[in-house]
């Protein structure tokens, strides 16, 4: 890749013990990047490992094997201060506006904790950073020393905003920001956050489960289902035309914008099978209306097809016995 | 005239023990059998409250609730004390729920909690009672009924626990279906499988559903008719298309032209249309027309004066002063 | 909406100053004085008249007198510097020591098993015979009585500390400070803490309370402070014989105790209202 690449990941694992010799099987070996000023957006449903994976990207959890490389540093070796340094390239924004906000701060404080941590500039040069940040979040500086429980849930969100950025991050992680918020609220705060990272060239992890934002928002997607990426490419390409049929299920079940658009024939069937005891084969394939013999033996690979679309899938890129190794 | 399935005149709920919380005002809609409503509302927007009220579900003490008309299939629900609301509750009508996990007993088998409930209402024996709880468990299509029945809530998925949930509902085939966000909770796939559950079941009982949600998609998978609420009062009401392709009141339009949604053939990062301004405290509502400061369509008029009920099409009324037609809707393609 | 708009216009004083609060700050501030300057106006009514035993309350002897003659009016007012003292710093040690065990517990798994197992096995102990063993082992004495009392506290206060912090521990703003490069020491300072100082707060009247009653209870056991400097308690534990004939001696130390008890409590839950940003400062 001749880009510069923000973050990169290689056969990322994380498994939680629960017990006994079993554990969940939540992130299984994920490989993934972004380039500078790019979004990203992960899409998947609730059990996929989307947030599992941002928790090892912001480097509050350590994973079982493989790499992870923020701006060329491996994060999986950083300890003290070298995971201190890099906290500042990497910053993230919560899902829950409430609960991500320490209720005995005010606006203010919240801010500027990251500003003191990392003693950037004199006491007096943090406060104006601060008034300016949540002047640019759209909150005045008459906000800044009120509680986050005398703001609006938006507010709270854009409050939230402010202290990701005030790091100035290369690297954004947005875990479903949108989603506790109100409908006629969500825009702004889209918008909000394009127009900062537009702004700052910052690249972004958007973590989402809805394709209308995602169609929004994203220059590329990837579609996670059990720990595992199945399908990624360009979001105009993935949306209109997805290969694996996991992504077709997925977007075949998203509410029609309009009455007339009503669904005609019965939706994907089933839940996908638990993180504990993973199925053999393709993990997709007990829902999967075209599997196949070869889906419960081996796990597709996450390579590009004949069109260079990247899916994880034995129709798109079939099994050529005389190549394969038996083991998986 | 015959009167409607349902009807449901000037509605109004206050909590507090001197009416001081005014969360539903003068709210009025009609339901035919067999149809959807969906009440349409953000946070605060008195759509759960105005279903909880025809459930009964409020204290009588804490809340007062008035209305110039309030009728279930010829039953006058305001005359209704707390022994006929539970008499009402299971065999005319029933409710699910958000969030399916806590509305069920994790102590008890799902073929425990399914018998109690046919057993509030009708008394059969336990062989009887077994028969039926295994029919309804197919009928909302739970895989392996006979061992599901002895399965505990947490061993089932979301979306299984929400069928038990539906199925408990409809065990004593209510008429009425009173579903609050039941698929909020749900991953999109798992939501789309319970709509198309709710959509066959109300083919094959001819129940009407009043369908509460924030999300217009599922409006526009599921609704007949919509009833568009914000801050406690009514804005819009008519037909799905109504809404879709008319809206006429300025909260209608603007939340459908702020909802990211996906278009085939859309090239990304779009910036969306806004709605400015946040949703207001019902303890400090603004004067005149409720939404008028972050209406993109508002007349300076609108900030002082109540808007009128104006009838835009036969079935089709807003509360709104602007004149009809002053804007559109915003355009949707057609085709998927 | 707050309390101020309810309340009538032209109200003087802020608003946590309600009449409860008034109430309890003036029996606080009373019996504090009583434990200041009482010994000293009064010395410790050890004074024995033969000739005035058992007299009920009169204008020579305000809460009359007991057994030998002593007057209880003084013994109660000097008595209250003992318990008074007795409560304050066990609250103070129970707080800090077990605050800091139950936050070190909740928030760092390898220190949570250790020492919740051996406050399990404290807590196992009742907390009268503990008391009563630690004094019988380091002899009487106003010091000893103090750490008797504390130590069955402990382990309660660590657990209920340990537990509020494994939930706010858990909550994002947490996990939004560590991923801001907030040290550990700073989170749990800054965050952790202050989050639950509400329970914090509740526990240490609480402990307050019981350290007066636990103290009154050891006196009237006999191991107590030494009976020739007097506290409620042993006031209480010398009048026990002598209930039907002489209520009195009684009536006025444990009156005083529970006005105590009652303004700590009552005190403490304003305290922990006080100290939330959410239930006192409301902006439009």
């Amino acid at each position: 890749m001749s880009r510069d690449m923000v973050m990169q990941t290689r056969d990322l694992v994380r498994h939680f013990p629960i017990g006994g010799k079993q554990k969940v099987h939540a992130v299984n070996g994920v490989s993934m990047e972004i380039a500078a000023g790019e979004t990203l957006a992960l899409v998947g449903e609730s059990g996929c490992g989307k947030s599992s994976f941002a928790r090892l990207i912001m480097g509050l959890d350590r994973p079982d094997s493989g790499s992870a490389r923020l701006l060329g540093q491996e994060l999986t070796q950083l300890r003290g201060a070298g995971l201190h340094a890099h906290r500042k390239a990497v910053q993230m924004i919560f899902q829950d506006p409430t609960s991500s906000l320490d209720p005995r701060w005010t606006a203010e404080a919240i801010v500027r904790e990251p500003l003191d941590n990392y003693k950037v500039g004199t006491p007096d040069e943090r406060r104006a950073r601060v008034l300016d940040l949540l002047d640019r979040v759209g909150l005045g500086a008459h906000y800044a020393e009120r509680y986050p429980h005398e703001m609006s849930g938006g507010q709270r969100q854009r409050l939230g905003i402010a202290r990701a950025l005030a790091l100035e991050p290369r690297l954004l992680v947005a875990d479903e920001p949108v989603s506790a918020l109100d409908v006629s609220i969500r825009a702004q705060v889209l918008n909000l956050l394009c127009d900062l990272r537009d702004e700052m060239n910052l690249s972004l992890l958007f973590i989402s489960h809805d394709i209308g934002v995602v169609s929004h928002v994203s220059d590329r997607v990837a579609v996670m289902y059990l720990g595992r990426v199945i399908e990624t490419g360009k979001t105009f390409d993935v949306l209109n035309n997805p290969k694996h049929p996991y992504t077709s299920g997925l977007l075949e079940a998203v509410p029609r914008p309009h009455p007339s658009q009503r669904r005609e024939r019965a939706p994907l069937d089933g839940d996908p099978p638990s993180p504990i005891h993973l199925p053999q084969g393709c993990a997709f394939r007990d829902r999967c209306p075209v599997a196949m013999e070869v889906c419960g033996r081996f796990t597709p690979a996450l390579k590009p097809d004949a069109e260079g679309r990247i899916v994880a899938c034995h129709h798109a890129n079939p099994v050529k016995p005389e190549l394969e190794p038996t083991h998986v | 005239m015959t009167q409607p399935f349902l009807s449901v005149r000037n509605l109004s709920v206050s909590f507090g023990a001197n009416g001081e919380a005014k969360v539903v005002n003068g709210v009025s809609f009609d339901l035919e059998a067999g149809k959807t409503l969906c009440l349409v509302g953000e946070s605060g927007s008195g759509k759960s409250v105005t279903a909880t009220s025809l459930m009964g579900l409020h204290p009588a003490k804490t809340t007062r609730i008035t209305a110039d008309r309030m009728e279930l299939d010829g039953i006058d629900l305001l005359s209704c004390d707390e022994a006929r609301f539970a008499e009402l509750r299971g065999t005319k009508m029933a409710m699910i729920f958000q969030d399916p996990m806590s509305s069920l007993n994790p102590a008890l088998t799902i073929g425990f909690q399914l018998r109690e409930a046919v057993f509030l209402h009708e008394n059969l024996s336990r062989a009887d009672q077994d028969a039926r709880v295994l029919e309804v468990l197919q009928r909302v299509r739970i895989p392996d009924p006979e061992r599901r029945m002895t399965s505990y809530p947490h061993e089932l998925s979301g979306g299984m626990r929400q069928r038990v949930m539906i199925a408990m509902a409809l065990i004593c085939r209510p008429k009425l279906l009173i579903a609050d966000e039941p698929t909020t909770a749900l991953d999109v796939t798992v939501q789309a499988q319970i709509l198309w559950l709710l959509g066959e079941l109300q083919r094959e009982f001819g129940t009407a559903i009043i369908f509460i949600t924030h999300d217009l998609g599922v409006v526009a998978e599921i609704g007949d008719d919509v009833a568009v609420m914000y801050a406690g009062s009514l804005v819009e009401k008519g037909s799905v298309f109504d809404i879709f392709d008319r809206a006429s009141h300025g909260y209608t339009a603007g939340l459908l032209s702020a909802t990211a949604e996906f278009h085939p053939g859309q090239t990304a990062s779009k910036r969306l249309v806004e709605i400015p301004g946040s949703l207001p405290q019902f303890s400090n509502l603004p004067q005149g027309c409720n939404f008028a400061d972050r209406c993109a369509f508002a007349a300076p008029s609108c900030l002082d004066r109540t808007p009128d009920w104006r009838e835009v099409a036969p079935g089709h009324v807003t509360s709104c002063d602007q004149p009809v037609g002053a804007f559109d809707a915003p355009k949707k393609e057609t085709a998927r | 909406m707050s309390v101020a708009s309810i309340t009538a216009p032209g109200k003087r004083g802020p608003e946590w100053l309600t009449i409860p609060v008034c109430i309890s700050l003036f029996f606080l501030l009373m019996i504090l004085g009583m434990a200041v300057f009482g010994p000293m106006i009064l010395g410790n009514g050890n004074e024995l008249n033969p000739m005035m035993r058992l007299k009920p309350p009169s204008a020579e002897a305000w809460f009359g007198t007991d057994n030998l003659g002593r007057d209880i009016f003084a013994r109660t007012v000097s008595g209250a510097r003992n318990s008074v003292i007795v409560g304050v710093t066990t609250a103070a040690l129970v707080l800090l020591v077990g605050g800091a065990l139950g936050v070190i517990a909740g928030y760092f798994h390898w220190a949570d098993m250790v020492l919740m197992r051996v406050a399990d096995g404290l807590m196992a102990i009742p907390g009268i015979l503990l008391a009563i063993a630690l004094v019988s082992l380091l002899g009487g004495g106003l010091v000893t009585v103090i750490i008797a009392i504390a130590v069955p506290e402990i382990p309660r206060t660590a657990r209920l500390l340990r537990s509020v912090v494994l939930s706010i521990r858990e909550l994002p703003f947490v996990m939004a400070s560590v991923s801001v490069g907030s040290a550990t020491h700073k989170i749990i300072l800054q965050h952790i803490v202050p989050n639950a100082i509400g329970a914090l707060m509740v526990q240490a009247t609480y402990v307050c309370a019981a350290a007066v009653l636990s103290e009154a209870a050891l006196s009237f056991l006999g191991v107590g402070t030494p009976p020739d400097v007097p506290s409620w308690g042993n006031v209480v534990a010398s009048g026990k014989d002598y209930f039907r004939l002489a209520p009195w001696i009684i009536a006025f130390p444990g009156i005083m105790l529970s006005i105590l008890v009652l303004s700590i409590n009552i005190l403490g839950d304003q305290l922990r209202d006080q100290l939330d940003p959410r239930l006192t400062k409301r902006r439009p």
